[in-house]
């Protein structure tokens, strides 16, 4: 018995800073901002005043919310989608066992630590219309040059290509680890079984790394979700809200617009979204460790 | 017993078109590195022009604008801040996360496991959605502008992580060794000190590395609660769409520093970062 | 035509170091063929090199005529069994079983019942459904040779199947891959390092060790013939006992001189040391199995003088150790006539059945 409280209380010892920290910083926060969604408060304005549901309310019939939100939609989608194609294939190339893949794989994974504000940066610097080194390349192809980051129509690809640039080496680092892993036996016993390349591809590596491949894209489709330091350095929003994704509508609405009770109810239904996404996860994956 | 299909040659077709397409996508990585250094370096001319130039005469002018007084602000107080702030969360979230990874590896109770799920999710929740909350609740009790808060809140949002990577190594550790040290007369404490946390040494290096990286990186919550006194390196950068795009050179030269030293970090430590991923986590 | 020939075949990793050195021999169609031999001897990368799993450095492989050192082991109409199941872990028995016959276009209704009645056969169907990880290792041998035989192929290669078995599980699947073999009028190329249970199920065996074929042949063969001192420790449930021996004249007579006992040779045996004798033979040793030495308590001057120091009980029969000045003997004798450790007794040798090693191993006696 003694044994059993001695037990309790070390682990409780060790375990109640963490406890305390996450507790006050992660998980108060997010109670406190469903208590802000439900007032109405503006930042210097006089008192908070209770509002019930009136700021989702307003939410849900606010045109620019739902371009948000469709907005956030559509990155993620082709985002995620060109990083997995892309990172995936890479794995397989950088699987190849040649001498110096290693290193070479080591340096395509760079970008993975770039700061994020510093690609915007960076990225922002590339696509000038004016100077910019795309709009170079563009014009060694004959094509006149493209307002990469003023164009309706192509902001938006123009901040997934810099996201894809920064975290395909991510997805691709991740399912490079997966084919690693994969016992050599299998291939063998396919091998034996009579199996070609392509029927090995589709039966064995592909079923194999599905636990992985749904980690991946869970993974990137949560961190997408998140983005806002390029469109804080690129376009701001811009060009006419093309590319005003959800974080940056909070943002504005809280530090521009300094109506937080407004910013909480957005961040609010950002939480539910990806609590949503969340559960998918656990409800495939299970109780399993995960990689990051 | 190794299995060999392919005899692996320098002039094996396959092997050279693989690293010929693996160098593309190394040249693709590198390309807008290259090109933050090439335009830290050039002088205001070169870096409005058009075409843009490849040769020109390299100018250290925009390392010493940056780093002397710029615009009233010397950047070398956020490369303190950033400093300072990096290793303080990440020193706190390693030993404190290690700590209760320890106790969630070797005490389970009825509970822990959720409880340990409960501690991942929190790495899902968008830092954005905290900016309202955080900065009322820091307000309040003074901590804006403040290093603490940083390093409280970077430290909060990376203990998720180093737990549950660092439950999962402790968890692999066969319980023999720290049974015999406690017959051998060590306390707890002493067992997790001595003989528990050197042997998940791979697992603290990724998870602290990965740790300061995210710290040193962030720019959302940094934005938000510091202005002058514990502003960090992303929130000096930032201020460059409000500079109106003219001063490429020096925030240029400022990101420099900001991504180099990571990058070194990073590619001599991959080994370790990888391995002590992948060892813990992947199950 | 034999079905399977190995010609000369060799496999280096470096221009030193070799796993398989100038291996030839045949294996008929029908045949069912053991490759024996301890850890490190070669016998994996034989095998491996059959299945096209490993390249071939020297040497060539036919299988009905046909060189197949190029083609690959998807082509090779072989199936494998493997020495750790290699079942697929992602797929369940059925997908396991089911995975050969995806190279053909066939109906579900046609891969079912051949599944169903490959499973039956092999006493797993109630695991159909069941992944290998929630197997035992038995159930996964099991499903995996029911992996092999479930297609038309009927060349078999078979990587220490039983090695990560218990002992009565061993003897179980033995049965029934023996079984399976004739059932299915097989060929069979089976690796081992267990001589019993090569013994038990092969009808020829090659031994080797440290890359290299020590001898071909049947188990009668080996074990009356063996070509030199590994094959004949190697082979055999019960230990060899080796001693060393001389020859000499005994007037014009040729003996053998072990232990100071004086031991007369049958005619054809003498004519095969009487070289040995005019070339000084004295480096020599006789290896004697212990069903062939009798005990007696009077000394003879045939009989080597010995000091009990162990008895083994085998049931019916015991193992009598020995030890002398000579070296340590073992002898088989029946239970109840076992002499009690510590007494002393007097062996005799049937010369009939005795082996003689010279220098480098060799066995003098051996008959071609």
């Amino acid at each position: 018995m003694s044994l059993l409280r001695e037990k309790r209380k070390i682990a409780f010892a060790m375990i109640s800073p963490s406890i305390l920290v996450i507790v006050a910083i992660n998980i108060f926060p997010i109670i406190f901002a469903v208590y802000i969604s439900l007032h109405l408060w503006s930042f210097g304005r006089g008192e908070p005043r209770f509002a019930g549901l009136l700021n989702y309310e307003d939410l849900y019939y606010d045109g620019r919310f739902i371009d948000a939100v469709f907005t956030s939609a559509k990155f993620v989608f082709f985002a995620v989608l060109v990083e997995f194609l892309v990172g995936f294939a890479l794995a397989f190339l950088f699987n190849v066992k040649v001498r110096g893949m290693a290193t070479l794989r080591q340096v395509a994974v760079l970008p993975i630590m770039v700061m994020p504000i510093v690609a915007g940066l960076v990225w922002f610097y590339m696509f000038n219309e004016n100077f910019g080194v795309i709009n170079w390349l563009v014009t060694l192809l004959g094509a006149p040059k493209v307002g990469f980051l003023t164009d309706l129509d192509v902001a938006l690809f123009s901040i997934v290509l810099a996201d894809a640039w920064q975290w395909t080496p991510f997805v691709m680092l991740v399912m490079f680890a997966a084919l690693q892993s994969l016992p050599e036996y299998v291939y063998e016993a396919a091998k034996m079984d009579g199996l070609n390349g392509w029927q090995t591809f589709w039966r064995v590596t592909i079923p194999m790394l599905r636990p992985s491949i749904m980690i991946v894209i869970i993974l990137r489709i949560v961190d997408s979700f998140k983005m806002i330091e390029l469109v804080f350095m690129m376009t701001q929003g811009g060009p006419a809200g093309r590319t005003e994704v959800l974080p940056w509508y909070l943002y504005v609405t809280g530090f521009q617009g300094l109506d937080l009770g407004y910013a909480a109810a957005i961040a609010v239904c950002m939480l539910i979204i990806v609590t949503i996404f969340t559960q998918f996860f656990v409800a495939r994956i299970g109780f399993g460790d995960d990689q990051k | 017993m190794t299995s060999d299909s392919k005899p692996i040659s320098q002039f094996n077709l396959r092997a050279a078109l693989a690293l010929g397409a693996a160098c593309v996508v190394v040249g693709f990585s590198l390309f807008p590195l290259y090109i933050m250094i090439t335009t830290a370096l050039k002088a205001e001319s070169d870096i409005f022009s058009w075409p843009p130039t490849w040769t020109f005469s390299p100018t250290l002018q925009a390392f010493k604008n940056a780093f002397l007084l710029f615009g009233g602000q010397n950047v070398l107080v956020f490369l303190f801040n950033s400093v300072l702030i990096t290793a303080a969360s990440t020193a706190l979230a390693v030993g404190l996360g290690s700590m209760a990874a320890y106790a969630l590896a070797r005490f389970p109770f009825r509970g822990s496991k959720h409880l340990a799920f409960f501690i991942l999710s929190t790495r899902f929740a968008p830092p954005v959605a905290f900016i309202v909350p955080i900065y009322l609740m820091f307000r309040s009790v003074g901590l804006i502008d403040t290093h603490l808060a940083l390093i409280l809140f970077y430290t909060s949002m990376n203990l998720s992580f180093v737990i549950w990577v660092l439950r999962g190594f402790f968890a692999d550790i066969p319980i023999e060794l720290e049974e015999a040290a406690l017959v051998d007369g060590y306390t707890r404490w002493q067992v997790f000190l001595r003989v528990a946390l050197p042997l998940v040494r791979p697992g603290l290096v990724a998870t602290a590395i990965l740790s300061a990286v995210f710290a040193w990186n962030e720019f959302l919550l940094a934005n938000i609660i510091t202005q002058r006194d514990a502003a960090t390196i992303p929130v000096y950068l930032s201020g460059f769409s409000a500079s109106m795009g003219i001063a490429w050179g020096e925030y240029m030269a400022v990101g420099f520093f900001a991504v180099a030293p990571i990058m070194i970090f990073t590619f001599f430590l991959q080994r370790h970062l990888v391995r002590g991923l992948t060892f813990g986590a992947v199950r | 035509m034999p079905r399977i020939e190995f010609d000369n075949v060799s496999k280096r990793y470096t221009p030193t170091t070799h796993a398989v050195k100038n291996l030839t021999f045949a294996i008929e169609n029908g045949s069912f063929l053991c490759v024996l031999g301890p850890s490190g001897c070669g016998k994996s990368s034989t095998l491996r090199m059959l299945a096209g799993l490993e390249s071939i450095t020297e040497g060539e492989i036919r299988v009905d005529g046909k060189r197949y050192n190029e083609l690959k082991a998807q082509s090779r109409d072989f199936a494998m069994v493997f020495e750790n199941y290699a079942l697929y872990p992602h797929l369940d028995v059925y997908g396991n079983l089911a995975m050969p016959l995806a190279t053909r276009r066939l109906p579900r209704r046609e891969i079912a019942r051949r599944v169903g009645e490959i499973a039956e056969t092999l006493q797993i169907t109630e695991h159909l459904r069941k992944r290998p990880r929630q197997l035992s290792g038995g159930q996964r041998q099991r499903v995996g040779l029911g992996r092999a035989i479930i297609r038309d192929t009927r060349t078999f290669l078979m990587d220490e199947p039983l090695g990560h078995m218990e002992a009565y599980l061993r003897q179980q699947l033995r049965t029934e891959i023996r079984r399976l073999h004739e059932e299915l009028g097989a060929t069979t190329f089976y690796i081992t390092h267990d001589q019993e249970e090569a013994a038990a199920i092969s009808d020829q065996i090659v031994v080797m060790s440290d890359g290299r074929l020590q001898q071909a042949g049947d188990l009668l063969t080996l074990l009356d013939n063996p070509v030199n001192k590994f094959v004949a420790e190697f082979i055999g449930n019960l230990p060899i006992s080796i001693i060393p021996a001389a020859v000499a004249s005994n007037f014009g007579v040729p003996e053998l001189i072990v232990g100071g006992a004086r031991m007369p040779l049958p005619e054809n045996r003498a004519s095969l040391i009487e070289s040995s004798i005019s070339s000084g033979g004295s480096k020599l040793e006789v290896g004697v199995r212990p069903g062939d030495i009798e005990l007696f308590e009077d000394s003879a001057p045939n009989r080597l003088p010995l000091s009990v120091t162990v008895v083994e009980p085998l049931g019916d029969s015991a193992v009598v150790v020995a030890d002398g000045p000579a070296g340590r003997l073992r002898a088989t004798v029946p239970a109840d006539t076992a002499p009690p450790p510590g007494k002393s007794v007097h062996a005799e040798f049937d010369p009939s059945r005795l082996l003689l090693f010279d220098e480098a191993g060799i066995n003098i006696f051996r008959t071609a």
